[in-house]
């Protein structure tokens, strides 16, 4: 017998998801690669709130909030670039290493 | 009560204000004119203090006409006088209900208190500080009129200097006591140290803060006593509940007080347990307060630092270190006459410290020949007899002294200021002499005030020190009269010694002085003012009988001491108590004592002059004659010496020791602790890590922690 | 539902409008500057004035709305789904404090571009992008004070963020800079994706995004007996608070704050301490607030642990803090350590708030009113700080400790009114950060977190050491450098900070009089959020019961 898809499934793909953004976060050394993992957390959130939305509340704010997070997202996204644009500019690289002369 | 309020506020505030002003507009626009700022500042508060003195004395008058001013509990217009009156809550503390009520109704809070004590020490100071402050506008200024470096600066700090003394007068409890007494101890710092290029006068400066700091420490420590016996620090309610330990056997009103009591410690305090906390630590408290006292009227054996902090601007010595802030010890014995006359050991203590201090200085006073250190040691030794006078119970005597001296000093000062001014900065009395013609208006006022000091008849310190001597001959040591006699006689002595060196004679003049001169209107002005309170301030303390007084007229015991009789009034009542023979009733009789001092007096001048005029070399022999006797007086009695070997050079080789101790061992550990929060920050970081890796591990970490703490604590 | 209350959510009325007139009036400053930008050819004094007045004018709106003191919510959801933005004293309090700030910060700006360091280069060229930055992080943190709801709360933080992070990368061919705008935008991105994903699990657990009815629910289910879940609430719960940990710079989310401070410019430096922190403070003690006020009838067993939890932080945060800037010698690296271990004594009070035992109940109002006393008072010292440390470093390009060396010489006034702050950040009676952390560790004390208590007082023993040493060099040290040409605008602002200083200190009793009654109405106004909510959800007008979610017990994965 076929399953049907319920919110466990949403929530159990949504904490994969967020893991995953984590791990990223956490071993890359790129700063895009960080970004990635933050739109993974981010994306891990939509999952959340589509799920709840739809299983839960009924009420579609969820939906909406979502569509906020996407919206941040690339907001986010777009000043994270821009930001690393210019530390590339200074530093020719994006490795975050590479940014340690602020220390102690 | 709201006059009273209203113009305790003020008086304070304007002197405060005009040093902000000088520190705000004076110094980049005003400059060499900023002395008007406070001038108009100290005017004002003058000004004020007159009328609180005449609010004061119209109330005392009005309650006069419906009962006797002794029984001041039931007059309704001066009951205002002996209660505080707050400000405002400095520090609110929520109750505890461990203590008493008093605390929740702030126990820290600002009160003032304008009582006739403190209109007489707002008077004297304010009075004074006025004269000082136009004598300065000429005195901190060359021959051509031109501002002395510093002159701004010098101006506020005076400022600050009656502000902190009007607080510490007005202080409405020990809190606020203690806030004045250390900003009076900051301002004399730093006006001793107003020409701080001169190392002397730097190190006077740090010498006079530190022997000060030790009194402090006992008044501190006195103060955290009488908070921890009384559970309050409100002046009147603790000289209420010491009032009725003491007057408990006595009997009158123990339900007053037994109410007192459960007000202030609380419901559930037994009268009885704090008689006896009470009559167990009075002595403590009395001893810890006078320690203060000691430090900062400069009284055996902390009076080291005042000699040197002759070092500082003359008109500062004559302010602070002469009419004013010494006497703040005076003052606090005074307005604490209370607590002191509970405790017998305590008041023979404060007795025996201010005979002892009063005759060692005199003695050293009469070997000095820098005019302002003789100045400086004659005020210690008219401090001793205040304290003498204190000791002994005439409470009102010590301040009426306390009054008188405030003139006669001050002008003696800003006279000593003068021929300085005039002398291009030179003040030992051995390379000028004869300035008599040359300075008129100077040897006038001079000699005017020498007269006073020296306790000349009809003149203002004549009556008080005479009280003085008359109360210490009528209590259990009659020694201590004595002593004052031949104090007088000293005091007589090394007072003409000065004025023949400096004024009379044969004019000679220093190298490079060609001619003295006078230092103009602003600076004589004072001298003369001053010098008439030094001739008419006495008069208030006596009264006039028509036969069987002094000279027939005279009576000591004037409007000054009915004036001040109901601050010492319960004072004098424990005193009473006591059983012993005090002054006060007293004043009536002793019209022999006063011929005796007067003919002390002549004989002290009339030898002086004559030795010094006639027959300069007798003095020499006799110092030469006496040897190691002249050596040691003259060297100060080697105190400054022994404090060095005993204390100072010890307390340096301890610096040192915790100086390496910090160096090596503490730093050490403080650089340990110092590089933890780099260890966790950055201690993550080996290997390969980025930065921000360890960064955001750290922040995983804190998070899975913090979730654990409180999932371990659900369980 | 009614069609009235229908149109009044579509059409608000104008008296509703201006409720949220300062909040507009920020939107309408950033309009201007970048209309002003078109038509005056990028004139920066002209973008400067507008802000100016945009600060001055918003602070006023927020002052009027903080006089008449009725709240008002705005975007009310009558399903019981509370406000989506509130508008009321506290908030308001909020807003005329970060416009006050605003100005201090527009005249740092004013007075730092006319100097001839490359920064004012930079600050010369691209007058309007960064005041609409500036403003557009203002708004953000405006926005973070009003509202309870959760995906406002999220919209705010980043609308306070990301701005910042711009500011932040202002001085674009600064390689510090660049790198502390990297790390800055790494770890706003970090934790906001984290706090977004809490907020999405609070969401699906509740079924709300209003935070006063989570914070029922909570107490409810806490009271019922419910122990399921506790890690799914935990987690979420955290997982939120990250995002407002970050903005306080709570340890251990606190590594960017000083990386950050130094590598900004000093105006954005200055913003940053004081706005950013303070805007972070009042959104948590919002959240907590309605959180916890709402089941204040029946404590919560499980807060203790909560409490306990936050107190560690606070503990760990000023003692890092402290210890971390004992030996810095950049000047803003140092404050920014400094103001680590100022929000750390804060968060020692918002333990207190957490704390369900009696006495922490009982002390819930003073640490309440002690935080926002701490905030005011924290606000003057660094302004005046920073302040001198700008002035220094315009006449210098310097900002280390070395730069301060006989500035007592240099500038008798700067040094004077330096050491006084400094002492007040001590907390040496008898000045303003006495006053402010006694009532704090009193107020902690009373709460019962006795160890707290001893902690703050031995940083505050380690904190005297580094603020000493900047007075050291600035009075006892002097390596001949040259005078300081300090502008006299600025020397009168640092001087109104150290007056205000002494006067807090000196005057304790009555500003905290002045400051117990506003926190009480803050308070108050903080509590009663939650009343009209519950009686509008229970209540007739309510349409469509919405509760039986409710019931439905959550399905925990």
């Amino acid at each position: 017998m076929l399953a049907t898809i319920g919110l466990q499934h949403y929530l159990i793909l949504s904490a994969l998801i967020f893991s995953l953004g984590v791990l990223c976060m956490a071993t890359k050394r790129n700063a895009i690669g960080i970004l990635i993992g933050v739109e993974l957390v981010l994306n891990s959130a939509n999952i959340n709130l589509v799920g709840f939305s739809k299983y839960q509340t009924g009420k579609g704010d969820g939906q909406i909030f979502a569509v906020f997070v996407i919206l941040l997202a690339a907001a986010e996204a777009a000043l994270a670039i821009a930001i690393f644009m210019n530390f590339y500019n200074n530093v020719r690289t994006i490795d975050v290493d590479r940014g340690d002369e602020l220390r102690g | 009560m709201e006059n009273l309020k209203t113009l305790a506020i003020l008086i304070p505030i304007l002197p405060l204000l005009g040093m902000l002003l000088v520190g705000a507009v004076g110094l980049r626009f005003l400059k060499d004119k900023s002395h008007w700022l406070v001038i108009t500042g100290v005017g004002g508060s003058l000004v004020l203090a007159c009328l609180i003195l005449g609010d004061v004395v119209s109330r005392v008058s009005r309650d006069e006409a419906a009962s006797h001013v002794a029984n001041a509990e039931s007059a309704v217009g001066s009951a205002a006088l002996s209660k505080s009156i707050p400000i405002y809550d400095w520090f609110v503390v929520e109750a505890d209900p461990a203590h008493g009520a008093m605390q929740s109704a702030g126990w820290l809070q600002m009160t003032f208190r304008v009582d006739q004590l403190t209109c007489v020490m707002l008077m004297t100071v304010l009075a004074v500080s006025f004269m000082v402050v136009l004598y300065s506008k000429g005195y901190m200024r060359d021959h051509h009129g031109h501002a002395e470096r510093g002159y701004e600066r010098f101006f506020a700090f005076l400022g600050l200097f009656v502000f902190s003394m009007c607080m510490l007068v007005l202080a409405g409890n020990f809190l606020v006591l203690y806030l004045g007494w250390e900003l009076v101890g900051l301002s004399s710092y730093l006006l001793i140290g107003h020409y701080y290029q001169k190392p002397e006068a730097a190190l006077a400066a740090r010498k006079a803060f530190i022997v000060n700091r030790i009194g402090d420490f006992g008044f501190a420590l006195g103060i955290w006593l009488i908070y921890l016996t009384f559970r309050t620090l409100d002046h009147q309610t603790v000289f209420d509940l010491v009032a009725g330990v003491f007057n408990y056997d006595a009997g009158h009103n123990h339900q007053a007080f037994e109410s007192l009591v459960h007000t202030t410690l609380g419901a559930q305090a037994s009268v009885m347990d704090f008689k006896v906390l009470v009559e167990s630590r009075i002595t403590w408290i009395a001893l810890l307060l006078f320690c203060g006292a000691m430090g900062k009227s400069a009284q055996f054996p902390l009076h080291v630092w005042l000699p040197d902090a002759m070092e500082g601007p003359t008109p500062v010595s004559a302010l602070i270190h002469a009419a004013t802030m010494v006497t703040a010890g005076v003052y606090l014995v005074a307005r604490c006459s209370v607590i002191f006359a509970s405790s017998e050991i305590a008041m023979w203590f404060v007795a025996a410290i201010g005979a002892a201090t009063a005759f060692f200085a005199a003695t050293i006073a009469m070997t000095q020949f820098d005019m302002k250190r003789i100045l400086a040691y004659s005020t210690l030794s008219q401090l001793g007899y205040m304290f003498m006078g204190l000791g002994v119970g005439a409470f009102d005597s010590s301040v009426f002294h306390l009054y008188t001296h405030a003139f006669f000093k001050a002008c003696l000062f800003l006279g000593a200021g003068s021929v300085m001014h005039a002398m291009g900065g030179v003040i030992d009395i051995r390379r000028f002499s004869g300035l008599r013609k040359q300075m008129p208006v100077t040897h006038l006022t001079f000699l005017i005030a020498s007269l006073a000091l020296a306790g000349f008849p009809l003149l203002s310190a004549f009556w008080s020190k005479d009280e003085i001597i008359h109360a210490a001959f009528q209590s259990n040591v009659p020694m201590f009269g004595w002593i004052g006699l031949v104090t007088a006689l000293l005091t007589a002595f090394y007072t003409f010694r000065m004025v023949a060196m400096a004024f009379w004679g044969p004019l000679r003049l220093p190298q490079g002085v060609e001619h003295a001169h006078e230092g103009g209107i602003w600076m004589n002005g004072p001298l003369v003012f001053l010098s008439i309170g030094a001739v008419l301030a006495g008069y208030v303390g006596v009264h006039f009988v028509s036969g069987g007084g002094f000279l027939g007229v005279f009576q000591p015991d004037g409007v000054f001491h009915e004036f001040l009789a109901p601050v010492i009034a319960s004072a004098k009542g424990i005193l009473a108590g006591h059983g012993a023979e005090h002054a006060g009733a007293a004043h009536a009789g002793g019209h022999g004592l006063m011929y005796a001092s007067s003919g002390i007096a002549i004989l002290g001048i009339l030898s002086a002059s004559y030795l010094y005029l006639k027959r300069p070399t007798i003095p020499w022999a006799i110092a030469a004659a006496s040897g190691s006797l002249y050596r040691l007086v003259y060297n100060k009695y080697y105190v400054d010496e022994i404090y060095d070997a005993v204390f100072v050079q010890p307390l340096r080789r301890m610096g040192r020791l915790c100086f390496a101790i910090d160096r090596n061992f503490i730093n050490a550990i403080l650089y340990v602790l110092g590089n933890i929060p780099r260890a966790i920050g950055f201690g993550v970081r080996s290997g390969q890590q980025g930065a921000m890796q360890g960064y955001a591990l750290g922040m995983v970490i804190g998070l899975v922690a913090l979730i654990w703490i409180v999932l371990n604590g659900i369980g | 539902m009614p069609q009235s209350m229908l149109a009044s959510m579509w059409m608000p009325s104008a008296e509703e409008l201006s409720q949220l007139a300062p909040l507009f009036a920020l939107v309408a400053t950033i309009v201007a500057l970048l209309l002003a930008a078109m038509f005056t050819n990028r004139n920066r004094n002209v973008a400067a004035s507008i802000v100016t007045l945009g600060a001055i004018g918003t602070g006023l709106l927020a002052w009027k709305r903080l006089q008449s003191g009725a709240p008002s919510w705005a975007g009310f959801d009558p399903n019981g789904m509370g406000p989506m933005l509130i508008s009321d004293t506290f908030s308001q309090f909020f807003i005329v404090l970060a416009c006050v700030f605003m100005l201090v910060v527009t005249a740092m700006w004013w007075l730092g571009q006319k100097s001839d360091l490359p920064d004012s280069e930079v600050h010369r060229m691209d007058a309007t992008e960064f005041f609409v930055l500036f403003v557009g992080s203002a708004f953000g943190m405006s926005l973070m004070v009003s509202t309870t709801n959760l995906l406002m709360i999220i919209l705010a933080v980043e609308m306070a963020s990301l701005p910042s992070y711009g500011i932040t990368a202002f001085r674009k061919k600064n390689r510090v800079a660049a790198e502390a705008s990297m790390k800055y935008v790494l770890f706003g991105a970090i934790t906001s994706a984290i706090m977004i994903y809490g907020a999405s699990l609070l969401y699906g657990y509740y079924q709300t995004l209003d935070l006063a009815t989570i914070g029922m629910k909570i107490a409810a289910d806490m009271q019922a007996g419910a122990t399921t879940g506790t890690l799914f609430l935990s987690v979420a719960v955290f997982a939120f608070m990250v995002g407002i940990a970050f903005k306080v710079s709570a340890v251990p989310f606190h590594f960017w704050c000083p990386d950050v401070f130094q590598g900004a410019s000093i105006e954005v430096t200055t913003w940053l301490s004081v706005a950013s922190k303070a805007a972070g403070l009042g959104l948590m003690l919002r959240v907590l607030s309605v959180i916890i006020c709402a089941p204040s009838a029946f404590p919560v067993e499980a807060f203790k642990y909560v409490s306990l939890a936050i107190a560690i932080m606070a503990a760990l945060t000023c003692t890092v803090g402290n210890l971390a800037a004992y030996r810095q010698m950049n000047l803003k690296r140092l404050l920014a350590y400094s103001s680590i271990a100022h929000a750390g004594y804060m968060l020692m009070a918002v333990a207190i708030l957490w704390s369900p035992t009696d006495a922490g109940i009982g002390a819930a109002h003073p640490a309440f009113s002690a935080i926002v006393s701490y905030i005011i008072v924290y606000l003057l010292m660094n302004a005046g700080a920073f302040f001198v440390v700008a002035m220094v470093y315009w006449s210098t390009g310097s900002e280390s400790i070395t730069a301060m060396n006989g500035l007592i010489r240099r500038s008798p006034m700067l040094a004077v009114c330096m050491a006084i702050i400094l002492f007040s950040l001590v907390g040496m009676p008898p000045l303003g950060g006495f006053m402010a952390k006694f009532y704090l560790l009193m107020a902690v004390w009373k709460g019962g977190l006795y160890w707290l208590v001893v902690i703050a007082v031995l940083n505050t023993l380690i904190s005297l050491y580094y603020y000493a040493r900047i007075v050291r060099a600035m009075i006892l040290t002097d390596d001949g450098l040259p005078e300081i040409s300090a502008p006299m605008s600025g020397q009168l602002i640092v001087a109104m900070c150290t007056i205000g200083i002494i006067l807090t200190g000196v005057l304790l009793g009555p500003m905290k009089e002045i400051a117990n009654n506003n926190a009480s109405n803050l308070y108050a106004v903080v509590k009663s959020d939650v009343a009209p909510r519950t009686a509008s959800a229970a209540g007739p007008s309510a349409a469509t019961p919405n509760t039986e979610n409710a019931d439905t017990a959550p399905t925990i994965p």
